[in-house]
């Protein structure tokens, strides 16, 4: 009896050449190769910056119609700035982090590795920003549509790490714990500099603008938040600074 | 020179074979220590910058002098604990891999001084009522504390790595580690208790060392006002 062999399956090419934001999802591993090269990764880098400002942007947009038109395109420039403004802040920390934890990477590969993470963050949020757009254009409460955002950010983050975690196949990566380590830093970073680029979600102060110039620690900004039990989101007086 | 602080940041296997070698020389530790100073110091003075100029001044100077000095108070227990032990490590390396774990949270200090930075700059407020005040000390205080827990942490880990790599693998490094770092934690409590203020209550005068600060220990204070005020 002759038995033919089945037919070897034809491989998938790569699906990193889909695209940026396809291989964040489906094959991380590309990526984590590519950064393991050391292969452009600044073009790379820059290019995945670019993608996360423009989903975060959007997202921005989306939840910050909870408060009109007006405060929506405040939040699609705020939103963008928050991430970038954190990412930078926290950019030392990720390179010594992933060194002491194991992964030593050079300046370039720190720089797509973080805003790699950033991008995945931003597609996980344009996933979800249908979601938060629904929302928060239909409630007027604004703890509600605060508790949301942080919420769907949390498991945008969440999907970053997990997204560490698929690097380990490549053995540069076997050792990510410093990485994670640096997530809780970059977590409450950017709750901080959301405080400090408030208001995001109500209308600004007539007087001083997009912007304020009072400094406030974020469990302090976001405590009164949820004080203020006032329903009245959508006046511009109840949700300033929010 | 492969003992220095970025060998043992960038390439840890190679730091730790060749500071395992026994001909080390005592300058090559030296860079080590300049780096710890340098790193704690600029930490230490972002940490009081909240406060005033002249308490930043002071932290830059005092919590360097924590680490150093609480190394120096425990490097020969920690040397007779070893060899109690039967761990066959030479004085020089118990220091060595004491001072090489300080080295990796200065490294982890110095990297968190933007976010430091940024936390005392957008986030506490030097005018305000008394709570207000006390809410903005209290909320550094905490930020501190983590960014300090955390910088130990991953010193320590590079410290039993470290050991792990010296010592024989039939020999069991936990409990050695465990005795080192009780009493590194037991030492640099009160040595920074003695040393205070670091943050810079706003409620105190701005000082080097506070005048009462060897009228009683850490321990005391713990004992005798934190724990039955938790508890009351």
């Amino acid at each position: 009896m002759n038995a033919t062999p089945p037919p070897v399956p034809k491989l998938e090419k790569p699906a990193y050449v889909e695209g940026r934001i396809a291989a964040l999802l489906r094959a991380p591993s590309q990526i984590g190769q590519d950064l393991a090269d050391g292969k452009d990764v600044f073009r790379s880098g820059v290019s995945f910056l670019v993608t996360a400002l423009v989903l975060h942007a959007i997202f921005g947009f989306a939840v910050g119609l909870f408060g009109g038109l007006s405060v929506g395109l405040m939040a699609a420039v705020k939103t963008p700035l928050i991430a970038a403004c954190s990412l930078i802040l926290c950019f030392p920390s990720l390179y010594v982090f992933s060194s002491v934890g194991g992964a030593p990477l050079k300046l370039g590969q720190t720089f797509m590795l973080g805003t790699s993470c950033l991008a995945m963050v931003g597609v996980l949020l344009i996933g979800l920003a249908p979601v938060a757009w629904l929302f928060a254009v239909s409630t007027e409460s604004l703890p509600f549509v605060v508790m949301l955002i942080f919420v769907l950010w949390m498991v945008s983050v969440g999907f970053a790490v997990r997204y560490i975690n698929k690097l380990k196949e490549v053995p540069l990566f076997r050792r990510t714990s410093g990485i994670g380590a640096w997530f809780v830093i970059f977590a409450l970073v950017s709750l901080q500099m959301t405080t400090c680029l408030r208001p995001l979600l109500g209308k600004p102060d007539p007087a001083r603008g997009w912007w304020t110039s009072e400094k406030k620690f974020f469990l302090a900004h976001y405590g009164s938040t949820f004080d203020d039990d006032k329903p009245a989101a959508k006046s511009p007086v109840s949700n300033k600074g929010k | 020179m492969y003992i220095s602080p970025v060998t043992l940041l960038l390439n840890r296997d190679r730091f730790w074979d060749e500071a395992g070698r026994e001909s080390l020389p005592w300058r090559d530790m030296s860079l080590l220590v300049l780096f710890i100073i340098a790193s704690c110091g600029l930490y230490g003075m972002v940490l009081a910058g909240w406060r005033s100029w002249e308490l930043s001044f002071y932290v830059a100077i005092k919590l360097p002098a924590v680490f150093l000095i609480t190394t120096g108070m425990v490097s020969v227990f920690n040397w007779m604990l070893a060899t109690v032990l039967g761990s066959g490590l030479s004085y020089r390396k118990t220091l060595l891999l004491v001072i090489a774990s300080m080295t990796l949270a200065g490294w982890i200090l110095l990297s968190l001084i933007p976010v430091t930075l940024f936390f005392v700059l957008s986030g506490v407020s030097q005018t305000g009522t008394h709570d207000e005040l006390r809410y903005a000390h209290n909320s550094i205080l905490v930020t501190h504390i983590l960014i300090l827990a955390m910088a130990g942490v991953a010193g320590n880990l590079a410290l039993y790595s470290g050991l792990r790599r010296w010592v024989s693998d039939r020999y069991s490094v936990l409990p050695l580690f465990a005795g080192w770092l009780v009493a590194f934690a037991f030492v640099g409590c009160q040595t920074a208790w003695i040393l205070r203020p670091f943050v810079g209550s706003p409620f105190y005068d701005v000082v080097f060392m506070r005048p009462d600060c060897l009228s009683r220990n850490f321990y005391e204070f713990v004992f005798g006002e934190v724990l039955p005020y938790l508890l009351d």
